[in-house]
């Protein structure tokens, strides 16, 4: 067994225009490697070539260059298609069709039988809450509602590795806690999800690495702590005479000072302890100290102006 | 991993081949069971009504006129009928249509010897009457309705009030309105005949130097105002060539000679060629009655009990003969009624003009000691009418007449 | 064999549900019904009427509504995505076509089925005697538009749904005269071989659709047929492996497309 959820050795995929437009490079040279077990965040603005990886990843569409394997096996291969699952972005379903039937249907794509299907379909439709509203068809569902149902099809197969692609898209923030606690609930069964997005929201916070990826070219991958890591500290006083300010800028600190109220922020290098020494020796009150680090926002803007650069 | 298919592209060459060769063994006996009859570049099968529900009405009504034809040539003519219908439903100013169908109507629904259903003849008049209805300014039906008196039903009195109101419309075909002095000469409205050709003649002189038809026009028209003078006073001025009578010495009987063959013959004093007998044999005092009104309302219905059977006997060296076989047709001959007319006419109008110049278009040279008619004031014809029951005609009972 | 049962059942379960081929069905079902009223115009051709009347509104509503269905049949699932939740579980993309095939086939014998039912009553009701070739004549049509079907679906797999009703409709009508023109052409001597034997090869490459118009002996019963049997059962072979022939074709395609 490869120890490689995914790997993605130099894949290029080139659409070429029909008549006379310049061909394009959807993806290029990518390589990546998703571990079993982990959340893995696939980010990058819209166009950037998320969705372009994954239907190579499903066997949808056809690498022009490089490969790509899905649990060991080459992407596309119909075995793999037992152990994943793929949510789309704003997924339909036929809509004539109750949450009931509509995983009925997916599990026969699998060949479940009855009454094994019977059994997981109930049991699903359980854990994604929507057990009240199974036998009313999809067209009544709210967006939030598809969206469980779509994590409910994803699991009909009950999957090592979970593909969803912005699968907190146009939800309320209720329902972005949802799929953060069943995404982290999958986690703890030992599965593997390959979340892609375009926004940041709590969901991307549970996320163990993160690849970031921009024009097709993957621009940062990583632990999340390491690319987060390396900020500064901040500290907050008050009743501050304006005699501090230069002292601090010679530490290496930014202060600002309005009405005896300072702000600093301060390289993360232990330089704050002098900070707040002569902050003291000047009769200021300390308020509060706290480490700043980046954001993932901060990060995710950071990369890609890097990246456009 | 694209997925490699050699496998399929064989398959799909063997399948091509089998479908080949099944198409090759399907189209003859296509050819021979489906086939229409009259093959028109476009089929007959209701794919055009795709075109009629997309709201092209006329287009449709145009097509399936198309159709009614190839049914017409295929001797379908029950379908002939409903398509008709439908046409000038869909598209009431169809003046083909009309006339077209009034012509099959009033000519083609023929038995086996070529003698047409004449039941049929009210219903193409009434359905003429409908298009002039429908169409009142134009001249093209009121010339087929005369038409239809002038020639197919030999009324050239009735003819003359037709061709009159479509000699009124000034875009009519030039030659058509010959016809109109044609039938007022038959018509025995001489003066009128004479002052038609003249009116005729002057127009035509107006654009005589125009181009070769017009030139033709007026020669022809030319001929026949002298002609048509001629004829008169040769045959009614001071040594009329009609007088004095000549006696037909007209006779005629009928013979059953097998079950619904009847035999006529029959004496008409005439020694050269050119005249004719006409023989009707119908129900008993069932005359058709050939006006519009006739019919209330247009039908395809014709009265199915109905026998009424015409037909015209050239008269050579002062006989006439010929065997008629209504066997064959039980549709047009019925034969339901108990008792039957033979009627049997020598209409001079109708005559050759050296026959004519004899005895007078309108019979004005002619006398009979048993079967002159003088009924209509406008002619004199010669009728004979002899009487047969339906068991005689089945032979039922042999008896000759 | 699961899995094309269940895109089979969950196609038809969608088709049945589009408002426009339902009213199309509805129409047709409703201008049969009517049709006898029409019959003050036929006068003796009152079979002519009948018959020919609802032959054509059943072919015409067959026509359109295989046409309609089958553009959108793979195109729609591309466009809204479902395709993606479908090909990202264990299912080929020939469980895929030949599923959609199905289910546009179901959806044709549900609608023959319907109007046919109705037909049938209407022609018993105001003709006064039952005419079991009425049926087969049903069936022929049931076979030219499933074959109709299989054309759109294939060419579905390739073009946009607006060129598609044209490429489709264009085969049609082509499929059904070309046969007429053929005999036209066989008949005329004046015909150079230059000029008949491409229009031969056409008229066995192209989908052949006047084979199905079997109607008109219908009509006019009083025609007499050469080896009817041999022919339906051949027309019928026909019908099968030309689809066949287009399934393949389009799984061809299909294979290698990218969505």
């Amino acid at each position: 067994m490869s120890e490689y959820a995914i790997k993605i050795n130099n894949l290029t995929k080139r659409y070429s225009g029909l008549w006379s437009q310049q061909p394009v490079d959807a993806v290029k040279n990518l390589n990546l490697e998703v571990h079993r077990g982990e959340i893995f965040g696939f980010l990058g603005p819209n166009g950037a070539g998320k969705t372009t990886t994954i239907k190579v990843l499903l066997g949808i569409i056809y690498p022009t260059s490089g490969e790509a394997y899905v649990l060991g096996r080459p992407a596309g291969d119909p075995q793999n298609h037992y152990k994943i699952s793929y949510l789309p972005e704003n997924p339909y379903f036929y809509d004539y069709m109750t949450g009931r039937e509509i995983l009925h249907f997916y599990a026969r794509l699998f060949g479940i039988p009855e009454p094994e299907r019977s059994r997981r379909v109930d049991a699903l439709l359980d854990r994604v809450g929507l057990s009240r509203a199974a036998n009313q068809p999809l067209r009544t569902y709210s967006k939030g509602m598809l969206q469980r149902i779509g994590l409910a099809q994803c699991l009909i197969n009950d999957p090592e590795l979970l593909i969803l692609d912005e699968p907190t898209a146009g939800l309320d923030p209720i329902a972005h806690i949802d799929i953060r606690d069943l995404i982290l609930e999958l986690r703890s069964q030992g599965k593997t999800l390959f979340i892609s997005s375009h926004q940041l929201s709590d969901v991307e916070i549970v996320c163990d690495r993160v690849a970031i990826l921009n024009k097709g070219e993957l621009v940062r991958m990583g632990k999340l702590e390491d690319l987060l890591s390396g900020g500064h500290v901040e500290m907050i006083a008050e009743k501050v005479p304006e005699t501090v300010l230069e002292p601090i800028r010679q530490l290496g600190g930014r202060p600002s000072l309005h009405d005896g109220r300072l702000i600093v922020e301060q390289p993360d290098d232990g330089s704050i302890d002098r900070v707040i020494d002569l902050v003291r020796a000047h009769g200021g009150h300390i308020i509060s100290v706290k480490p700043y680090r980046r954001t993932l926002e901060d990060l995710f803007v950071e990369t890609i102006q890097g990246g456009r650069r | 991993m694209r997925r490699k298919s050699s496998g399929l592209w064989l398959a799909l060459l063997v399948i091509f081949l089998i479908q080949a060769g099944l198409q090759w063994r399907i189209h003859p006996l296509w050819a021979k069971n489906y086939a229409p009859k009259q093959t028109t570049p476009v089929g007959l099968s209701p794919e055009q009504l795709l075109v009629a529900i997309a709201g092209f009405r006329e287009f449709m009504a145009g097509i399936l006129w198309v159709r009614a034809d190839g049914f017409f040539h295929s001797g379908n003519y029950d379908a002939v009928l409903p398509v008709l219908r439908l046409v000038t439903w869909l598209d009431p100013h169809n003046l083909d249509v009309y006339a077209t169908g009034a012509w099959h109507m009033g000519y083609n629904f023929t038995d086996e010897a070529q003698r047409s259903d004449r039941r049929y003849i009210p219903l193409a008049l009434k359905f003429l009457e409908e298009g002039i209805e429908n169409n009142p300014n134009v001249w093209d039906l009121y010339f087929e309705m005369g038409w239809m008196y002038y020639h197919k039903i030999q009324d050239p009195v009735s003819a003359v009030y037709w061709l009159k109101k479509a000699d009124e419309f000034p875009d009519m075909i030039p030659a058509r309105r010959h016809i109109l002095a044609h039938a007022q000469f038959k018509a025995g409205m001489f003066n009128d005949a004479v002052q038609t050709w003249g009116r005729l003649l002057a127009d035509a002189e107006k654009t005589r130097n125009q181009d070769w038809e017009s030139r033709n026009l007026y020669d022809v028209r030319q001929n026949n105002f002298h002609d048509t003078m001629l004829d008169i006073f040769r045959r009614y001025g001071p040594e009329p060539t009609t007088q004095p009578p000549l006696d037909m010495k007209f006779d005629a009987t009928v013979k059953v000679v097998r079950p619904r063959v009847i035999l006529v013959e029959g004496t008409l004093n005439i020694p050269t060629i050119g005249a004719r007998v006409t023989v009707i044999l119908r129900d008993k005092g069932r005359k058709l009655d050939y006006t519009p009104k006739a019919l209330k309302t247009f039908t395809f219905e014709v009265d199915p009990t109905l026998t009424y059977m015409q037909d015209s006997i050239a008269v050579r060296e002062t006989r006439f003969r010929r065997e008629i076989d209504m066997s064959k047709d039980p549709k047009m001959y019925p034969f339901k009624a108990q008792e039957y007319e033979v009627e049997f006419i020598f209409d001079p109008r109708y005559a050759s003009p050296h026959i004519q110049d004899r005895i007078g278009s309108d019979g004005y040279g002619m006398t009979d000691a048993r079967y002159l008619d003088t009924s209509d004031p406008s002619v004199r014809m010669l009728r004979k009418v002899v009487t047969l029951t339906r068991d005689e005609i089945l032979m039922l009972g042999k008896r000759d007449r | 064999m699961n899995a094309t049962l269940a895109i089979a059942g969950a196609t038809f379960g969608e088709a049945i549900r589009k408002r426009i081929l339902m009213v199309i069905l509805l129409a047709a079902l409703v201008i049969i019904l009517i049709s006898p009223a029409f019959e003050p115009f036929a006068g003796r051709g009152q079979r002519t009427l009948i018959l020919s009347f609802g032959f054509g509104i059943i072919q015409l509503a067959g026509t359109f509504i295989a046409i309609i269905m089958c553009t959108g049949l793979i195109p729609t699932e591309i466009e809204r995505r479902t395709i993606y939740t479908i090909l990202s579980k264990p299912v080929q993309r020939w469980n895929f076509v030949v599923g959609k095939y199905l289910g546009a086939v179901s959806t044709l014998a549900f609608v023959y089925v319907m109007m046919g039912m109705v037909f049938m009553i209407v022609s018993r009701i105001s003709l006064g005697e039952f005419d079991p070739k009425i049926a087969q004549g049903l069936i022929m049509f049931f076979f030219q538009s499933s074959l109709l079907a299989a054309v759109t679906l294939f060419f579905s797999t390739f073009v946009s749904p607006l060129v598609n009703y044209f490429l489709s409709g264009g085969v049609f009508l082509m499929g059904n005269l070309m046969s007429s023109f053929l005999e036209t052409i066989q008949r005329n001597p004046e015909v150079t071989p230059l000029t008949r034997i491409p229009i031969q090869i056409l008229t066995v490459i192209l989908p052949n659709f006047a084979n199905f118009n079997i109607q008109n002996p219908i009509i006019n019963p009083e025609q007499v047929l050469t080896d009817e049997f041999a022919y339906l059962v051949q027309t019928v072979l026909y019908a099968i492996v030309y689809i066949v022939l287009l399934l393949v074709a389009s799984v061809l395609v299909f294979n290698q497309r990218e969505m």
